[in-house]
């Protein structure tokens, strides 16, 4: 009983056990089941989600680095025109940034070409003034700092073109020697000499010898002649600017030469003569004959070769002031755009002292004016254009006026008004005019004595600035209260009635930035100063505007150009996902640029 | 009997499964890391097309632009070592092969396009990726300057033209004729590229 006992527990047992193995293989079979439908799935799912997430970020940042590299690009990429004539940069709207924006998301595959991206773009455009002043601010430095390379540039020409030049004279004053030498090539002196000792029936013997010398001395004219014209294609190579000199000078030296050509054809027509009649008897006449063209020969060289000498001196003395004063440009007056009108309501903020002063540098700079080789001009940079519609541009900056009289008129007689209040104080400090005012008044009663005194001294002031004016306009420099010798009206000559004709001077075509008189220049950059930035900058842009439209064959004008944008689009992807991205960016720090990230 | 085979069988799926997870798993891991390589290179890129900035101001060419192919081939040179400069400076040297594909050209705008392309250097989904960047000289200029004797070329033609022309829609740049003459390039057939007109 109890063994029958024991084998039913063993069995039940062997079938717990056998049961509990099943249940182990199958819970075995589960897991790996469960692993490799639910967990690898979920897992794979769940990178491919990670994976998914990250790759929308990556996008939206590659998104934005390709904006930015497009941004930078389109900014660096400048306009011509305004960078070389007024170092202006900036950059033409269209195409504009958006373009390549779009471009390069596509080339990226970042979206389809099928896809339309609306773009938010605005410009800042030089139109709008506080961008043009901003604009021009930075311009005003560049400028400054080209016209300073220029300066060193243009002094290291100066004295490499004045280098050329006296090459140019030594070249020519060999040349000259050369042609001197004809002279003694031909043996003038020797054959007057052998013509004089020679004896009776030696005479022809000596004719001959004057004819195969001539023949000789043709030949060598002719090397000359050759020579002559080397150097001068030479010179031409070397300078440019000697091109028109060495012309000028060529037809005079040539001249030359066929006279010297002349002289001696006509002893060898006289030499042939004498051989056709072989007598003796007129050897005396003959004698005189061939003496006199030979001296005649020589004076003819020697004068030639003064003139030529002196014309060359001359040259050089002229090429060296067109150097250092500049050439006058000639320009054609014509209206400046007729829609150019630029009103500056808002009010701008305020600049400080020393950038006013460095915008209007720039504005005198790039900008002509009435007395251009003024000596305070000190711009180096020439511009390129010389065909802008106004010729007295910065008087058109301090009046408005296009007609260009009208403009003179207007800054002369604020000039005038400077002079004037300046003369006034001249008097007044001036111990020895005012004992002279006094001392002629002295017979006149008070209080008519005052009045007397007052008139005459606004009289004096303003006769005075009158010359002054006229003189700076002339291109004079004058101290601004005048030293006594500067004066050139005394107060005897305005009670005599005697006024002094005033005759224009000519510039002294050397700069000097050290000389403490002021100029017309000078004059121009003070009224720029007491004007106020509003009317400078509006007439300013009126008048870049309207160089722009004529330059472009009306085309174009300054809306057409930025100095940043502000861009904002949507970039919609295929998952969904909606990117949205703005950027504003500026070619100058001043101006706000930022980027704003999603 | 049946056991064992029962184990054995759990036993090769186990493996099978853990193989299949493990390589899954590496793909995937190689897959999340293509992000972070094409994070790095594109910074790399981004690098290089500053410096390049830098590099290209001799490179502007006649007016403003690079079309001649010895430079064209020189800027990609120097591309590819700035780019090799940049990717080893990132530690990604031997995480992408391929990079001697990467390129710069001049494109449509005037301007040069540098082109990063690479391979990855592990098991991924994805075998290659690749960014095209616009890459400018810091200020260039766009060649117009409203001269009268100026006519426009393009990247690969051999003509120049005025600025009207519907050659130039791809790619425009200014040019004065006289150079454009002395550089081999011919009047276009359709504008004739006449100098007297207004060109811009």
């Amino acid at each position: 009983m109890e063994n029958h006992e024991g084998g039913a527990k063993a069995h039940t047992f062997r079938k717990v056990k056998a049961c509990l193995n099943t249940d182990s293989n199958a819970r075995k079979k589960g897991a790996v089941s469960i692993l490799m439908v639910i967990v690898i799935p979920i897992f794979i799912m769940g990178c491919l989600l990670v994976y998914q997430i990250l790759y929308q970020r990556q996008v939206n940042m590659r998104t934005e680095k390709i904006v930015l590299a497009c941004s930078d690009a389109y900014l660096s990429m400048y306009n011509g025109y305004l960078f070389d004539e007024l170092a202006l940069l900036a950059n033409n709207k269209s195409p504009g940034v958006e373009v390549m924006v779009r471009e390069y998301l596509i080339k990226n595959k970042i979206i389809d070409t099928s896809v339309e991206i609306s773009f938010d773009a605005s410009y800042m455009g030089l139109d709008q003034p506080d961008y043009f002043r901003e604009a021009i601010y930075y311009a005003s430095t560049a400028q400054i700092g080209r016209s300073i390379v220029r300066m060193g540039d243009e002094w290291i020409n100066q004295l490499s073109a004045i280098q050329t030049l006296r090459k140019v004279l030594k070249s020519y004053n060999t040349l000259l020697d050369n042609i001197a030498d004809v002279s003694k090539m031909t043996g003038i002196e020797t054959t007057l000499e052998m013509l004089t000792t020679i004896e009776k029936n030696q005479f022809l013997e000596g004719i001959d010898k004057l004819s195969a010398r001539c023949e000789e001395e043709e030949g060598k004219l002719a090397a000359i002649t050759n020579q002559l014209r080397l150097i001068e294609s030479q010179i031409k190579g070397e300078a440019a600017g000697a091109k028109a000199f060495v012309d000028s000078q060529h037809a005079l030296v040539m001249e030359a030469l066929d006279q010297a050509r002349l002289g001696i054809q006509g002893i060898k027509a006289l030499v042939e003569q004498v051989k056709d009649q072989p007598t003796l008897e007129h050897e005396v006449l003959w004698r005189e004959m061939v003496d006199e063209q030979l001296k005649d020969l020589r004076s003819r060289y020697q004068n030639e070769e003064t003139d030529l000498l002196d014309a060359l001196k001359k040259a050089i003395i002229e090429a060296e002031k067109v150097v250092f004063s500049g050439e006058e440009t000639k320009r054609k007056l014509t209206l400046p755009k007729p829609s150019a009108s630029y009103e500056i309501t808002e009010a701008l903020p305020k600049l400080s002292s020393a950038d006013r002063w460095l915008i209007n540098e720039y504005l005198l700079m790039v900008f002509s004016s009435y007395d251009e080789n003024c000596p305070r001009n000190l711009n180096a940079e020439k511009r390129k254009n010389i065909n802008r519609p106004l010729k007295a541009e910065v008087e058109y900056l301090l009046t408005g006026e296009v007609a260009e009289a009208n403009s003179l008129s207007l800054v002369r007689l604020k000039m005038f008004a400077l002079r004037e209040g300046a003369n006034l104080i001249g008097i007044i400090t001036s111990q020895e005019k005012m004992a002279t005012l006094t001392r002629s008044t002295l017979a006149i009663p008070p209080p008519w004595r005052q009045v007397a005194l007052a008139t005459m001294l606004g009289g004096w002031a303003t006769i005075e600035s009158y010359y002054d004016v006229r003189k700076l306009v002339a291109g004079e420099g004058l101290h601004l209260i005048k030293t006594p010798d500067e004066w050139t009206l005394s107060l005897e000559q305005l009670l005599e009635g005697h006024l002094p004709q005033y005759t224009k001077q000519q510039h002294t075509g050397v700069k000097s930035i050290t000389d403490p008189r002021l100029y017309y220049q000078d004059y121009l950059r003070l009224l720029l100063y007491f004007q106020t930035d509003e009317i400078t900058l509006s007439r300013t842009m009126a008048l870049m505007d309207s160089e722009l439209w004529w330059a472009s064959d009306q085309k174009a004008t300054l809306e057409h150009y930025a100095i940043g944008f502000d861009l904002h689009f949507q970039v919609e992807h295929p998952w969904g996902d909606v990117f949205d991205y703005r950027m504003k960016q500026s070619i100058y720090p001043g101006v706000p640029g930022e980027s704003v990230h999603p | 009997m049946k056991q064992m085979r029962k184990r054995g069988s759990v036993v090769i799926e186990a493996v099978i499964t853990f193989s299949l997870f493990l390589m899954t798993l590496i793909i995937l891991i190689g897959t999340l890391m293509t992000i972070v390589v094409d994070e790095k290179l594109d910074w790399a890129a981004m690098r290089t097309k500053d410096e390049l900035a830098f590099s290209l101001m001799p490179f502007k060419g006649h007016s403003s632009h690079l079309i001649n192919s010895i430079e064209n081939h020189l800027l990609t040179q120097m591309a590819q070592i700035i780019t090799d400069d940049k990717v080893s400076e990132l530690g990604m040297t031997s995480m992408v092969k391929g990079l001697e594909q990467s390129r710069l050209r001049a494109n449509a705008h005037g301007i040069g396009e540098l082109t990063l392309h690479y391979e990855y250097a592990f098991l991924s989904l994805k075998k290659e990726s690749f960014l095209i960047l616009p890459v400018a000289p810091l200020v260039i200029s766009d060649g117009i300057t409203f001269d009268d004797d100026l006519v426009y070329i393009t990247n690969y033609g051999e003509k120049y033209h005025l600025s009207k022309c519907y050659h130039l829609r791809k790619s425009k740049y200014g040019i004065k004729i006289d150079e454009a003459k002395a550089k081999g390039y011919e009047p276009c057939k359709n504008c004739h590229g006449g100098a007297n007109e207004s060109n811009w």
